[in-house]
């Protein structure tokens, strides 16, 4: 039985808004959790619908309204618990008087380690992140990318068996989402687990074991990918030419879907249809085929679907 | 963890509250109106003030007034700093007059009323003249701090006359000065000055200070009185009188007299001078 | 332990701020015109410079502590390195104690070079030293006390005010609590007993910046007793604590969003 690393129970925060903090707003509503050890868990939704939140009261530095979170076994108030946590929060911004190897060395102090120790850790986690070179450097000087590799360097400096990420892609170039993708599955590889925010779905689709979908402060959807949508194929798309539209209507009946570009026609067939019967009507009708293409449902559509419907504003959005 | 944080500051309020009575008590309360003693000028201050110069006068000028009128330590019988807070007010607002009268009387008095400094009340009078040579009521304060204090008639006469100029002052600054260099004034104009001093207080301690003069000079008329009575005594008796208790004995009197204050008269049949009774607290100067 | 390391981080970073190096230039340039100032006026010149010397420390100081005190929270809230910061194992109090340490070093480094400067500059004017100078160096500890609770303050507005609101607020108090004794005596001899009550209540509560008042004594080498020094250093002391007790108890207490 996995071990549950990272556990919310009825975590829930209202925040007062308004002139006189009369007015509620909820950020998050009843959230049950779990994160198993040596996962990468995704928590995903649009902007303002509770992830940040989500991360924020994990880290303590907002305080919830209802419910509880513990991680490791321990409250998320218990200071000597955070040994073992890493964060990177989301855009960070760091000292920037500060080198990088001071800035490094400034957060590991506050670990206790020997100075010997503390310099090894703090050389090593510049070389992981490949910004050893820039190490003597102030960190007003440091690219984005750069800044979020020190970010994620300062987040493991401890050695933590849990790191939560905000956002950790947000504002990088390809290059720069690739460094950090390979340094989380890096991660993995070596124990830890990872909880990371995003709004990106494509790194979702690429780098989690299970995520939990969030909107509007409530969870709409936890598990693994698998479980969560199905995979298979949910139509198959023809694309021909040299029938009319009549003509192909005729053929294909009225539940599937036609239209018409030009020249060119295209079907939507669904999944169970007897495609090589149709194929071979539109031949005979000296159709000609373009392109048959099974499509399986996208993450991106289930997404949508899910999130994209238009609800009644129960509450305002908050921003994330 | 609250706890902890409550108990630290209650401990730190306390030691806040200790801490400022401590000192309160050893450097006493006008540490702060001792400053001015160490400040270059009036005109530093008034350059310094950027135009804030009413405020900083008014505050001076408060400072003096608590100053004179505060309780004291034993240490703080003298009124050192009156002079210099006064000086101060009225360099930053030379229109203040009635600081400029409240100095001349308390400069003036001998201590414990006031600083026993008369000749500097003579030169912040002559100061208010310079910058407010209207207020002809200067003059008459200047010429009564000459005649009442300094008993120098002359300057006295001189003042009164020249403020007798001014057409908007009073009638009898003209005769005052006549009398005063004729007979070195009487106290009937004395009272009549002390009266005007008195009606015309716009501070209690001023008024106070008046009243305290009338009744003197109540007390040294019926001082006058007294003895007159005992001397037509001695003459129809044929023999001197010891004290004022065989006037009462006699059935002379009906009862011993008392002073304003309420304390009994004294004869002192070797001077033959009426006294006042020396618990009396009647001002005796 | 992790508050000197927050503190000295805190140092580094008053350090490596350009409005510290412009305020203690021109501090320093003060001190040394004063030695100008007196070659070329009649007087007591040692006066003048012990005056001028620890006026200008005080007033620069305050400068300092308002300016960067403001800062020390709010700046770390508002650029989100309190983040990062406070999800490693230190408490919220610690960082509060650790920023108000840091810049009060930096504080004390300070003043303590331009209490040489005044040493110097009484030096190059007399060639010796006399007893009473050793006041010179109390007045500054004194000093330095009275800015570490201006420090203080402005950290304390700083743990939940805007830094414009902050220095308008500290900059108050500071006047304020310069006229401390007038608003008490002003209080005792009102006839009202509301106002009385008042008055005191506000003697006792607002900071009383006059028992830090030693520097014109200080000039005139008059002899200044221990308890005047040593009274004022636990009221300058206490009055901090308290201060820092409340600025940690708000940040506790506080969401980050």
């Amino acid at each position: 039985m996995p071990q549950v690393v990272i556990l919310t129970q009825g975590l829930s925060k209202t925040y007062r808004t308004g002139f006189w903090k009369t007015k509620p707003v909820l950020a998050l509503d009843n959230l049950n959790l779990e994160v198993f050890e040596n996962e990468i868990f995704g928590c995903l939704g649009p902007n303002g619908a509770g992830k940040s939140t989500t991360l924020k009261l994990l880290m303590s530095l907002i305080y919830a309204t209802a419910g509880r979170a513990e991680i490791l076994g321990e409250s998320v108030f218990n200071l000597e618990a955070r040994r073992h946590i890493g964060y990177l929060p989301e855009s960070p911004y760091f000292y920037e008087y500060l080198t990088a190897e001071e800035f490094l060395t400034y957060y590991g102090s506050l670990f206790g380690f020997s100075r010997s120790e503390l310099k090894a850790r703090v050389d090593h986690f510049l070389k992981l992140t490949d910004v050893f070179h820039a190490r003597k450097l102030q960190l007003r000087k440091f690219s984005k990318g750069m800044l979020q590799r020190v970010g994620i360097a300062q987040a493991i400096i401890s050695d933590p068996k849990v790191v939560f990420l905000d956002e950790p892609m947000s504002g990088l170039d390809p290059i720069g989402r690739r460094e950090v993708r390979n340094l989380i599955l890096q991660l993995k590889r070596e124990g830890k687990t990872i909880f990371f925010s995003t709004h990106i779905l494509n790194d979702v689709e690429t780098l989690c074991d299970r995520i939990a979908i969030l909107n509007r402060g409530k969870v709409i959807g936890s598990g693994t990918l698998n479980e969560l949508f199905d995979q298979e194929v949910s139509h198959v798309e023809v694309v021909l030419s040299g029938i009319s539209a009549e003509k192909l209507r005729e053929l294909v009946g009225p539940d599937v879907s036609v239209s018409q570009s030009g020249s060119t026609s295209r079907l939507e067939l669904p999944a169970q249809a007897p495609v090589s019967g149709i194929v071979a009507g539109i031949e005979q009708a000296s159709g000609k085929i373009i392109s048959i293409n099974p499509v399986r449902q996208t993450m991106e559509d289930y997404f949508l679907k899910l999130v994209g419907k238009p609800e009644r504003r129960a509450t305002p959005r908050l921003r994330n | 963890m609250n706890t902890v944080l409550l108990t630290l500051l209650l401990f730190a309020g306390a030691s806040v509250y200790w801490t400022q009575q401590a000192i309160d008590a050893r450097a006493g309360q006008f540490r702060s109106t001792e400053e001015v003693l160490y400040v270059p000028s009036g005109k530093v201050i008034k350059t310094l003030s950027l135009g804030h110069n009413g405020l900083l006068a008014d505050l001076y000028w408060m400072r003096a007034v608590q100053y004179y009128g505060g309780k004291r330590l034993k240490n703080e019988k003298r009124f050192d700093l009156l002079d210099p807070l006064i000086g101060i007010a009225t360099t930053l607002d030379p229109q203040l007059i009635h600081a400029y009268r409240f100095g001349a009387i308390f400069l003036s008095e001998q201590s414990p009323v006031g600083a026993e400094q008369p000749e500097k009340a003579v030169a912040l009078l002559k100061q208010g003249i310079e910058r407010n040579p209207d207020e002809w009521q200067l003059y008459r304060d200047l010429g009564f701090v000459y005649y009442w204090y300094i008993q120098d008639y002359k300057k006295g006469a001189e003042a009164f006359l020249q403020g007798s100029t001014n057409p908007k002052s009073a009638a009898w600054m003209k005769t005052f000065a006549a009398e005063l260099l004729a007979k070195g004034g009487s106290r009937e104009s004395a009272r009549f000055l002390w009266q005007q001093f008195y009606d015309t207080a716009d501070n209690a301690q001023m008024k106070r200070n008046a009243k305290e003069n009338l009744i003197r000079l109540q007390a040294l008329d019926e001082m006058d009185l007294l003895r007159e009575f005992i001397s037509k005594v001695e003459a129809r008796l044929g023999r001197p009188v010891q004290s004022i208790e065989e006037l009462v004995k006699l059935g002379l009197l009906k009862h011993h007299p008392l002073d304003p204050k309420g304390f009994t008269y004294i004869y002192n049949p070797q001077t033959r001078n009426v006294q006042l009774s020396p618990q009396s607290t009647v001002r005796r100067f | 332990m992790k508050v000197l390391h927050i503190a000295s981080n805190t140092f580094r970073e008053c350090v490596r701020d350009k409005v510290l190096y412009n305020l203690v230039i021109f501090a320093v340039v003060i001190i040394v015109s004063s030695l100008i100032l007196g070659a070329i006026t009649i007087g007591d010149v040692k006066q003048i410079i012990i005056n001028l010397g620890l006026s200008t420390i005080s007033l620069f100081g305050t400068l300092i502590a308002i300016f960067i005190g403001i800062q020390l929270v709010h700046k770390e809230i508002d650029k989100k390195t309190v983040y990062s910061l406070l999800s490693k194992p230190v408490a919220r109090h610690e960082f509060i104690l650790g920023k108000y340490l840091g810049l009060s070093m930096t504080l004390a480094v300070n003043v303590s070079v331009m209490i040489l400067g005044v040493y110097a500059a009484v030096l190059y004017l007399r060639h010796f030293f006399q007893a009473s100078d050793v006041q010179i160096l109390l007045a500054g500890i004194l000093i330095l006390i009275e800015l570490m609770l201006v420090i203080a303050i402005a950290l304390l507005f700083s743990t939940f005010s805007t830094p414009a609101l902050s220095a308008l607020f500290a900059f108050c108090l500071y006047v304020i609590g310069h006229f401390n004794t007038d608003i008490r005596q002003y209080g005792v001899s009102s006839d009202s007993w509301v106002t009385t009550v008042v008055a005191s209540a506000m003697y006792y509560l607002l900071p009383n910046f006059g028992n830090f008042d030693i520097i014109a004594r200080t000039a005139h080498s008059q002899f200044i007793s221990a308890d005047i020094y040593l009274f004022g250093a636990i009221y300058g002391l206490s009055y901090s604590l308290g201060l820092l007790l409340v600025a940690m108890w708000i940040f506790q207490k506080r969401d980050f969003k």
